[in-house]
This record gives C-alpha cells, sequence and structure tokens, in this order.
C-alpha cells in the first residue's frame, strides 16, 4: 500500500528508526538476576513434580496393595482337602473353546499315590509337557544324535560331563512327585478384614504463628517495621477428608483443605493534638493526641490437598488416632497492603502476580509447596455410623510465602483443635 | 561471534553469549521502549521484560530474518500487550476540523533526537502507540489495528490525532527557543 508522505513522520522515522539510547548498566544486573531465579525456580518445580508423582506412585502403589491385601478370600483360592467326597466339576459349555481341558493328562497313570488321594481336577488340567516319558526319550535321542554329528562342537564337551541318560530318567521323577499343592489340606479361616471407609467434615479456628526475617543485614529494619505495624486476627480451616482405615487401624486419608490466614495493618500517617479552649481562650482540660492511621485487613488464603496416614485405636465407643502427612498446595492468594520495601512511610499493595497496573513486582509466591501435617483425634461414635471427632493439629510450611528475591521471608505455622463429624459408609 | 553462534549460546544458556546479544542490542531496543513508554523507567521496564522474552524464547528464532528484526519484534510486542488493553477507551474520538500540517520542514531538521522522544512520550499512550508502529515502525493501519484489536477508524483517527498534538508542540517549542 502506497502512503502519502507526511512530514512529520518522515521527520521522527529519519531520526529514531535507527537511534539508540545507552542503556544503563544495571539491566543487565536485573535481567542476569531474573534468568537465574528462573532457572532455579524451573529446575525446583521439576524437582517438585517428581517428588510429588514419586509420592502418589507410592501412595497408589500402598493403598492398591493394601485393599487388595483386605479383600475376603474365596473358597477357589484355597487347597480343597484331599479326597473331598465332591469332585470339581468340569466347566460347562463348548469344550472346543477350552484349552484348558482339552489335552487331558496321564499323570494319574505314572502317579503312585494312593487313589484316595487323587482328585479328578487332576485329570482336567493340561499338561504341558505332553507325554512326559515320550518327550524324554526324544529329548534324548536329540542330544545324542546332535553330538555324534558335531563331536567338536564345545557344547559337546559340556554336554558329556552331564549324565545325559539321566536327564530322562530326572524328569520322570519330577512328574511323578505328588503335586505339593494338592497335599495341602488346610482350611480357609474366614475373617472380616474388610476396612472401614469415612468421610469427614472439618472445621478449625487456629491459631498462626508469623516469623519474618530479613534476608540480609540491609533489611532488617524493614522486616522490624514490618512486625510492628502488622498484626494476627482470626485464622480458621475447613475441609473435607476421606479416611479408608484397615481393621488394624491404619488409616489413609485425602482430601481437600482451605485456610484462610487474616492481619492487620497499620500504619500511622499523622499525629493531630487537639486543643479545645473556652469561650475566654482557656485550655480546657489537656490536649488530645490523635494519630491518624491507614488500616487495611490483610488476607492469605491457600486451597491445600492433604495427604496422610495414621493409625487408629478403637477403645468401645470412642477412638484414638494419630495422624501425620502433607498438606500439597494448589492454590495461595495473598491479598492486602503492606509497608513498601522501597519507602518505609508508604503502604503498598501485594500480591503473588505482576501488578502492571502500579508496575509493583510480585512479593508471594505462586505456590506455597508441601507443608506438613500433625495431628492427634479423639473420636466417639454418636451411632453406628457417625463420629464427632475432636483433632489438635499443627501445619507448617518450611517455605516462605515470600519469593525467592523477596526481601524478607515470611514464615507460618499454624496450630487448631480441629472439629468435625465422621460418616462411616461402604464401598 | 555470528549471530547464529549468538543464538546457539543462547540456548546453552551461555551467559556470555547472552551478554552479547544484550550488548549488541540493547542500546536500539531501549531507543524503542522509549518510543513507547511514558518515561524512562518505563521503558527501562519494558527493556528487562523484553529481553527475558527474548532468552525464553530464543530457541523459536528461525534464521530466516536477522536477530535484530526479531528482537525488534518482540520488544514491540512486550509494549503493546502493556499497552493493548487500556489505552483507547478513552481517546478514540473525532478528529477536530481544520486539522492542518503546514510546518516547515527546517522546523523537523532542527529538532534533536531526544527532544523528538520527549514529544512522544507526552502523547496519550493510544496516541503514542499508534503514532509509533505507524510513522516509524512502518505498520498499516488494517495491521495495527489487527495488533491492538482496534478498527480501523480508530487506528487512523489516533494517528491524525497524535501528528496534531507533536505539530502543535513542535511549535511550542519553536515558540520557547524563540
Amino acid at each position: 500500500m502506497n502512503r502519502r508522505p507526511n512530514p512529520i513522520d518522515d521527520a521522527f522515522r529519519s531520526k529514531l528508526a535507527h537511534y539508540a539510547a545507552d542503556p544503563p548498566t544495571h539491566l543487565w544486573e536485573g535481567i542476569a538476576r531474573q534468568r537465574n531465579l528462573r532457572r532455579i525456580l524451573y529446575s525446583r518445580r521439576r524437582e517438585r513434580t517428581l517428588l510429588a508423582a514419586a509420592l502418589l506412585l507410592f501412595v497408589y502403589a500402598s493403598v492398591l496393595t493394601w485393599y487388595l491385601q483386605q479383600i475376603p478370600p474365596t473358597l477357589s483360592h484355597f487347597p480343597v482337602a484331599a479326597g473331598a467326597s465332591a469332585p470339581l466339576q468340569k466347566p460347562t459349555g463348548n469344550p472346543s473353546n477350552s484349552t484348558a481341558i482339552a489335552n487331558p493328562v496321564t499323570i494319574n497313570s505314572t502317579s503312585n499315590k494312593s487313589a484316595n488321594q487323587k482328585l479328578q481336577v487332576v485329570d482336567q488340567l493340561p499338561n504341558p509337557l505332553g507325554s512326559v516319558e515320550s518327550l524324554t526319550v526324544q529329548l534324548a535321542e536329540t542330544l545324542e544324535n546332535w553330538s555324534e554329528e558335531n563331536p567338536f562342537h564345545p557344547s559337546v564337551t559340556a554336554l558329556s560331563a552331564l549324565q545325559v541318560s539321566a536327564l530322562p530318567l530326572a524328569l520322570q521323577q519330577l512328574t511323578q512327585e505328588p503335586p505339593v499343592f494338592f497335599d495341602q489340606s488346610k482350611c480357609a479361616a474366614f475373617t472380616d478384614h474388610k476396612p472401614r471407609f469415612f468421610f469427614d467434615v472439618l472445621a478449625s479456628p487456629d491459631v498462626t504463628f508469623r516469623r519474618i526475617q530479613p534476608r540480609t543485614k540491609d533489611d532488617k529494619t524493614y522486616a522490624d517495621s514490618r512486625r510492628k505495624t502488622e498484626e494476627g486476627r482470626y485464622n480458621y480451616s475447613v475441609g473435607l477428608r476421606f479416611s479408608a482405615v484397615s481393621k488394624g487401624g491404619l488409616a489413609f486419608r485425602a482430601g481437600v483443605n482451605y485456610s484462610e490466614i487474616n492481619e492487620r495493618f497499620e500504619l500511622p500517617t499523622n499525629t493531630r493534638i487537639v486543643i479545645t479552649y473556652d469561650p475566654d481562650g482557656n485550655i480546657i482540660g489537656s490536649p488530645d493526641t490523635i494519630v491518624e492511621k491507614f488500616v487495611t485487613n490483610n488476607r492469605y488464603q491457600t486451597l491445600d490437598l492433604p495427604v496422610m496416614l495414621g493409625y487408629e485405636i478403637a477403645l468401645k465407643k470412642w477412638t484414638l488416632a494419630l495422624n501425620g502427612g502433607a498438606y500439597i498446595n494448589v492454590h495461595f492468594k495473598p491479598k492486602g497492603e503492606f509497608l513498601s520495601p522501597y519507602d518505609a512511610n508508604r503502604p503498598v499493595t501485594f500480591s503473588n502476580t505482576e501488578d502492571t497496573e502500579n508496575q509493583q513486582p510480585p512479593a508471594f509466591r505462586e505456590n506455597l509447596g508441601v507443608g506438613w501435617y500433625g495431628s492427634l483425634g479423639v473420636q466417639y461414635r454418636l451411632s453406628p455410623r457417625l463420629q464427632v471427632l475432636l483433632e489438635p493439629h499443627v501445619r507448617a510450611y518450611p517455605h516462605s510465602f515470600t519469593r525467592d528475591d523477596f526481601v524478607t521471608q515470611q514464615k507460618y505455622l499454624t496450630a487448631g483443635v480441629t472439629v468435625g463429624l465422621r460418616h462411616q459408609f461402604a464401598l | 561471534m555470528s549471530e547464529l553462534d549468538l543464538v546457539k549460546g543462547c540456548l546453552r544458556e551461555d551467559q556470555h553469549c547472552q551478554a552479547e546479544v544484550f550488548r549488541r542490542y540493547a542500546g536500539k531496543m531501549l531507543a524503542v521502549c522509549l518510543r513507547y513508554a511514558r518515561h524512562r523507567m518505563e521503558a527501562e521496564d519494558l527493556l528487562q521484560d523484553a529481553f527475558i522474552k527474548i532468552f525464553d524464547h530464543i530457541g523459536q528464532f528461525e534464521s530466516k530474518g536477522s536477530l535484530e528484526g526479531w528482537v525488534r519484534r518482540i520488544v514491540v510486542n512486550t509494549a503493546l500487550k502493556k499497552y493493548r488493553q487500556k489505552s483507547f477507551k478513552d481517546e478514540a474520538i473525532g478528529i477536530d476540523e481544520g486539522f492542518d500540517l503546514s510546518l516547515e520542514p527546517s522546523i523537523y531538521a532542527d529538532l534533536h533526537e531526544e527532544e523528538l522522544l520527549n514529544l512522544i512520550a507526552q502523547l496519550p499512550d493510544g496516541y503514542r502507540v499508534v503514532f509509533n508502529l505507524y510513522a516509524i515502525e512502518g505498520y498499516s493501519h488494517h495491521e495495527i489495528a489487527d495488533m491492538l484489536d482496534i478498527e480501523e477508524s480508530t487506528s487512523r483517527t489516533q494517528l491524525l490525532k497524535a501528528r496534531k498534538l507533536l505539530q502543535q508542540r513542535i511549535i511550542d517549542l519553536q515558540k520557547i527557543a524563540v
């Protein structure tokens, strides 16, 4: 498309199209620092993903193994007493479709066990070797023929060390040994090993212990100011939890948990001295000092997936439980304001995403990683399927809530008493 | 070191190659950022973001064009991303009557680069972006409309308004100089 020439456009293009400014030296340092940080975070993310995958795989394998062990045994899993009066039935249907009974074997004819210890089911088993006698004879003949045709083959020397003629005999003896499986005459012990399944609805008022630490000595003043201007308020967590408890008391628990930490940020902005005068100009009482403050409520919301193992001891209507495990953070949202790290007299809005509007770099991490959880629980059975539970707990996030490049670390430890209802259900 | 060697080095996360890419293009790209940003600090932030993107995505560079052209596109796109959403809502206004572009060409010749950059920086966001894309980068109104997700007519309007403002400010500068 042809453009109409324009003197303003031309003037700006001719002078600015290839113009170069002097970049400040700190710019490259900033880029290099961010690149390094990203590399570290990326590698840690990969490590975390692998760790989470391994953990999930381990948990899955453990639960599967454990669950399979709990499946009640059926009669077919156990040996039948020798000489049982009721012979096993042949499978019904078209025999041509069943390879299992296509080739009845002749083991019975060579067995030296007494007739009453033979089972009819043996006749129905397939014989993978066919006729053992004929096979062993064929094998011996083949080996002899081959060694005659290849007298200098190294294998022949090795084979000559063996008593080839003894091989058929050994195989024959093997087949004549009574099958160990059929000789067992133990009976299956049928007990109730089914796991019990529970669904918990939980809520807890929490107390948090916050630790703000400067990353360098230069940031100590800022960390002190943060401690002075922020204080804890109410905190709570609510959750849903699924528990599978084995007969032995071993419990696997998983669920979802929402927590909220609330804090109050107060920054004195102005101090006013109010003096009250009477009509004659005399001061009434003593001057009042009014401190004007900037006040805001800060909130840290987390959504976690708890995965834990526990052990339960049942005492009539009461159950005691000990739990420990991980809280895998899936969502973290900080919201509020605190002192600017660059200007201690100015509050800034913080977040864990880049605030392009205010040119504010993110202070907090997008994800808190894995936290640790431990609890002691007491449950009381209200009805056969309903329990009430009380669970004092401690939860800690080992990583700082703030990013690695932020001037302070901010770590939390939460303690509380969970109350909840537990419903037992059957799968 | 050739462009290809630099790209390969950057792919290996070689910091010397990354530093060399920065050294070669940072000056020109900072000038690009200065044209799109409101002030120098914002331009430096833009440049930093752009170079992080450049190193993140350098594997996508195809050796068909020059590395400088590719770098410039990323820088411009980074700037556009910043201003794309918020710049045009309040600025799409009609063209004033009696718009006159008759200024002596010699007036422009007397202006230095820094003065021109200052003039551009004083434009409202929408005017500045469209003027940069059209007058200096050489994009058509159709392309600008696509890039900024606006109507072509809006792009034309913004350009005309930008030119008029620039003209007015250049006249003011001349008055001050006299």
